[in-house]
């Protein structure tokens, strides 16, 4: 009896063993066809492949689970696992914030690459997947650089459907427009670039904000460690910004303003 | 150079080189039509001013910037109510809508083949001669986009000036099932709960709904909700995976057209586990099933025989027909049968475009009143919809071929005598007969006149039935080809409709023009025109009065009033008449705050009183019935038949429904049997065909795809297919493939593992493009209480396009 059970355990050991090994070359076995027809795009070259070991291939296909231990992931390199070239935020707070006209100029206008005017939401500057706010939590929730690529930290409270405002500039689509030539997309609208800059009381008092400050509860998110430099605080080891900073009610359209008659 | 001078110096050169950029951009090479002016700081003489969103039916406010004439920036409006200063991706791009380069801005009628630039005055005399002389072989075709002003200076044209019941919205493609659905439960129509149940409940069922993306706004309010904290139970009803599931604890995935089953399945457990709410149904509910021959009142039927007929829906036959597990069906039925958990459920097209849309209407209302889940903040059966005024103009104003403003109907003799009398009319001017409802309409326009096709002029004001009809090839097409028939469209831009039209009348929209809408929730809203529209381009309203006023000086006896006077006569504070009529002078006056007092009147009588226009003016809209206080203040109502809050409910009565069909002030819980679809998947055509919408564009994408942010997020249509019918058809992501029906065909790229994810043997489509047209392929087999087609199912096949597309994707650069 005791015997038996042992051969009955010796013989559970080997079929578990060969279903687990089966398994993996069944992961491992499939051809890039199979992967296409369920729903994978085509091949394609890597886009910059200067300085990884994928160089030697013309074509990338999909790696295997060890594969994946040792290679970076990812359509785009910037999302590449490089551990050198992530910047954590906070790792400085006293170096010296250099402010130039130039460098707020170059930062005004890099912002305005993906806004429609000052205000609205900006749209994503890279690919996602469909759905789910985890993943853009992720580099947004604290901010980091990528690859030289600045993911601002969210500037409004925590909200979970993070497509119903930003939408992908280029698509998540991987396929191109088919006819855009039967529709062309000609829109003349043009938004407002800034607010204009108000002046501070006398020289050296700490300027008014310039913008609506509703929905940007967090001023480091454009003015923190990870801010374009331009726009980036002198003073990053202060928090309390609303204490010196005066927000404007005229700008954000408070009742107490006096913009608009139907307010009273 | 001081600092500031060097800053404001640089900013213009950055402003004069983003400009050029954004100007070769946007022209792709071709000159600027318009002039462009330059992008650049301002904020100081933007004037704000508050305006619902143009969109969709949740009635956002927004706050809308205008500089020099033109609309600059907008934010959501922290004053309302509805949003709480939130908007979604369409909302914050509206302004674009504006400024397509191709905005129609002069009326063109077509000669020799060839849409040719006209006069107004020539546009007007055209239509008024053909009306004039084929008065009744005239239709008008609307939307739940006109505003209220708009749609009821069309209702009195059409119904009371020309005796003519030949007026139908679009909506009727939309929400007309949930119409018949209130209608028949309640007695009267439209919501009795609000937007403010999303704040409220524990449980949201979204019943075939994807407001993820369809009502973005309305989603937050839940799911941030739970964000901050607070528990919350999300289940998604559906028959494919979107946005939406994925912020639910529960998918339960049925197959098409098998809803009832599972409504009936909760019915079902509600009785058979004796954890109904007995004291509801006692006092507030009777009991129906369909009569024969069927009508919309049904039969009586007793309590017994209701819990009969629900015997067969066990949990296990309901996952038989469904798909959807037993336990699943148990747990909804635990959910509703807890008294202590507030429910509410949602939804929108799933339900309304529907073959059996009243009869799963009715079903989720009887699945609310036998659980007690109503009356109750937190607990309502809801309805959404989808354009902005589909409340306001279409089921307030009644702007349907059976309709009069304020819930009055034309078979009615009654009704249509006090329509008469506030409209000053002869005795028996208004016909008793409801007019063609839009598949009728556009059927009899497509019919050769010898055949029966009595329709013979039709003016399409506000929406592009080109795109948004079914099956097009029957409905649409047909007419384009057939002499004597003649198609007018107001519009924006030169839509799929107005292409084909045989007169185009350039139109103003949103801030371009004063309006009213009413959205999903009885909230009627108010805005002023903020910025003048392009060219000649012109009100709907100004219009539809032009028009009547040119009938008016051709002696056609309609346009005049008892007393002899245009129907549309407009006084100023003087008592002098304005001349509205005339362009130069349409906005001496607020035609709106005339139009709006007059319908005003029509209100009271079914209890969907609204207050006077200055009090719209001043709030972020008001929720119908608005009640005069003591004090002169105006109260709205969030919940109505519930004694607490509504106004009408008498004393001591708890909950009453004031307009019930039995008139015993109770509502009605309906037994309707499920049954099959009329057309399901077989050996020739052996895929189910959804089609719907995408979050980034709005109704046939009109505006949106000329919105650069919109239009890039999300540039065309597709075909959502699951991975394993694929492998077996042999298509890979992004190819292209022929769908087809019995009725037509179009060629699509497909999507695999996208946005929506459908399952095996179901394919998705949206309707937004314009040069994608899934209408030529859906079935226009329709509701028969609601007329309303079923766009959601159809049998289809599809197969690849042989030659086999070259072009890599795009990489997605970060």
């Amino acid at each position: 009896m005791l015997k038996n059970n042992r051969s009955l355990h010796i013989f559970l050991a080997i079929v578990i063993g060969l279903a687990a090994i089966g398994y993996i070359v069944g992961t491992r076995d499939h051809t890039y066809d199979q992967l296409a027809l369920a729903g994978y795009t085509q091949p394609q070259p890597a886009p910059d492949a200067s300085d990884d070991e994928q160089n030697d291939q013309a074509i990338r296909t999909a790696p295997s689970y060890r594969e994946i231990m040792n290679k970076p992931l990812g359509a785009y390199n910037s999302s590449r696992n490089d551990l050198q070239r992530l910047s954590a935020p906070g790792s400085d707070l006293f170096a010296e914030v250099e402010r130039t006209p130039e460098l707020y100029e170059a930062a005004l206008a890099d912002r305005a690459q993906n806004r429609a005017y000052a205000g609205a939401p900006p749209t994503i500057p890279h690919a996602i997947r469909e759905t789910g706010a985890a993943e853009c939590i992720a580099c947004h929730g604290t901010g980091m650089t990528i690859d030289g690529k600045l993911a601002t930290p969210i500037s409004h409270e925590y909200m979970t459907n993070c497509t119903q405002c930003h939408v992908v500039s280029g698509g998540s689509m991987p396929i191109p427009e088919l006819y855009a030539e039967d529709f062309p997309l000609d829109n003349a609208f043009v938004g407002l670039e800034r607010f204009s800059l108000p002046s501070p009381a006398y020289d050296g008092a700490p300027p008014p904000i310039p913008h609506p400050t509703r929905m940007r509860t967090e001023c480091t998110s454009c003015h923190g460690l990870t801010a374009r430099p331009g726009l980036r605080t002198t003073h990053p080891w202060r928090s309390q910004c609303v204490q010196c900073h005066a927000p404007s009610a005229t700008l954000d359209l408070r009742p107490d303003s006096d913009l608009n008659p139907f307010w009273q | 150079m001081d600092r500031r001078t060097f800053l404001k110096a640089s900013a213009m050169a950055a402003a004069t080189t983003a400009a050029a950029r954004l100007a070769n951009a946007q022209s792709s090479g071709q000159p600027a039509a318009l002039p462009v002016p330059t992008r650049r700081a301002g904020g100081d003489s933007i004037t704000w001013d508050k305006a619902p969103c143009r969109f969709c039916g949740t009635g956002c406010h927004l706050q809308v910037g205008v500089e020099n004439g033109r609309v600059v920036a907008v934010a959501g409006d922290p004053l309302a109510e509805v949003n709480k200063g939130l908007a979604c991706v369409k909302g914050y791009h509206v302004g674009s809508i504006l400024y397509g380069r191709d905005r129609l801005t002069t009326p063109m009628l077509r000669k020799n083949g060839k849409l040719t630039p006209i006069s107004w005055d020539e546009a007007i005399n055209t239509i008024a001669n053909r009306i004039k002389d084929d008065p009744k072989g005239f239709a008008l075709y609307g939307s739940g986009q006109w505003t209220i002003p708009e749609g009821y200076a069309a209702q009195k044209f059409m119904k009371g000036g020309l005796a003519n019941n030949h007026i139908d919205p679009n909506a009727r493609l939309c929400m007309s099932s949930a119409v018949t659905g209130f209608m028949s439960t309640y007695g009267v129509d439209e919501p009795a709960g609000t937007f403010t149940d999303l704040d409220q409940c524990d449980v949201l069922i979204m019943w075939g709904n994807n407001p993820a993306e369809m009502h973005p706004v309305l989603f937050s309010r839940v799911v941030d909700r739970r964000a901050r904290g607070e528990k919350i139970t999300l289940i998604d009803i559906g028959t494919r995976r979107t946005r939406t599931t994925d912020h639910c604890q529960h998918y339960m995935e049925f197959n098409p057209n098998s809803d009832l089953a599972i409504a009936l399945g909760i019915m079902h457990l509600l009785i058979k586990n004796n954890t109904y709410d007995k004291e509801f149904v006692e006092k507030y509910c009777n009991f129906r099933a369909n009569s024969t021959p069927p009508t919309l009142n049904g039969k009586s039927i007793t309590f017994d025989e209701y819990k009969k007929s629900l015997e067969e829906y066990t949990p296990e036959r309901v996952e038989e027909i469904s798909g959807v597990s037993a336990n699943d069906i148990r747990l909804l039925g635990d959910l509703f049968g807890n008294k202590d958990l507030r429910i509410t459920s949602l939804w929108c097209m799933g339900m309304n475009q529907h073959t059996r849309g009243t009869a799963i209407n009715n079903l989720v209302h009887g699945v609310h009143l036998l659980s007690g889940k109503f009356g109750k903040p937190g607990s309502a059966p809801t309805s959404l919809t989808g354009q902005p005024s589909a409340c306001g103009t279409v089921r307030e104003v009644g702007t349907l071929s059976h309709g009069l403003p304020g819930g009055l109907v034309v078979n009615n003799e009654a009704h249509r005598k006090t329509t008469e009398e506030i409209w000053n009319l002869p005795a028996g001017r208004i016909h008793p007969t409801p007019g063609y409802h839009t598949v009728e309409m556009w059927e009899k326009f497509s019919t050769p006149q010898n055949q029966g096709g009595d329709i013979n002029t039709l003016w399409v004001q506000v929406t592009n039935p080109g795109q948004t009809l079914p099956n097009l090839n029957k409905l649409f097409y047909p007419s384009r080809k057939i002499d004597g028939k003649f198609l007018i469209v107001s519009d924006v831009y030169l839509t799929a409709t107005a292409k084909h039209a045989d007169l185009v009348l350039p139109s103003a929209m949103w801030v371009e023009k004063n309006g009213m809408y009413g959205n999903s929730e009885r909230r009627t809203q108010q805005w002023f025109k903020r910025v003048d529209p392009p060219g000649q381009a012109r009100d709907d309203c100004w219009q539809t009065i032009a028009v009547a006023r040119r009938l008016f000086e051709l002696g056609v006896e309609g346009m005049k009033d008892k007393d002899g006077n245009f129907i549309f006569s407009i006084k100023d504070a003087q008592g002098r008449e304005v001349p509205v009529w005339r362009w130069q002078n349409y906005y001496d006056v607020n035609v709106d705050r005339h139009l709006f007092e007059e319908y005003r009147k029509f209100t009271g009588f079914k209890h969907k009183n609204l207050a006077p226009y200055d009090e719209y003016v001043k709030a972020r809209g008001l929720r119908w019935p608005v009640v005069e206080q003591k004090d002169g203040s105006w109260r709205e109502t969030q919940f109505r038949f519930a004694e607490f809050d509504d106004p009408f409910v008498e004393k001591g009565a708890g909950i009453q429904f004031y307009h019930s069909v039995t008139d015993d002030n109770r509502a009605l819980i309906w037994f309707h049997p499920w049954e099959p679809a009329p057309e399901v998947p077989d050996a020739e055509y052996p895929f189910w065909l959804c089609t719907g919408r995408v979050l980034e564009h709005w109704h046939s994408g009109t505006m949106t795809m000329r919105v650069p942010e919109l239009r890039n997020a999300m540039p065309q249509a597709y075909i959502e297919v699951h991975p394993e019918d694929a492998h077996v058809l042999g298509i890979a992501n992004g190819e292209e493939v022929i769908v087809e029906s019995r009725r037509g065909q179009i060629k699509l790229p497909v999507w695999i593992n996208g946005r929506g994810k459908p399952p095996r043997g179901s394919m998705f489509v949206p309707f937004f493009d314009e040069r994608l047209l899934i209408n030529e392929v859906t079935l226009e087999a329709y509701d028969p209480w609601s007329k309303q087609p079923d766009y959601k199912k159809c049998a289809v096949r599809i197969r690849k396009v042989a030659t086999t597309r070259t072009t890599a994707p795009k990489t997605k650069e970060g």
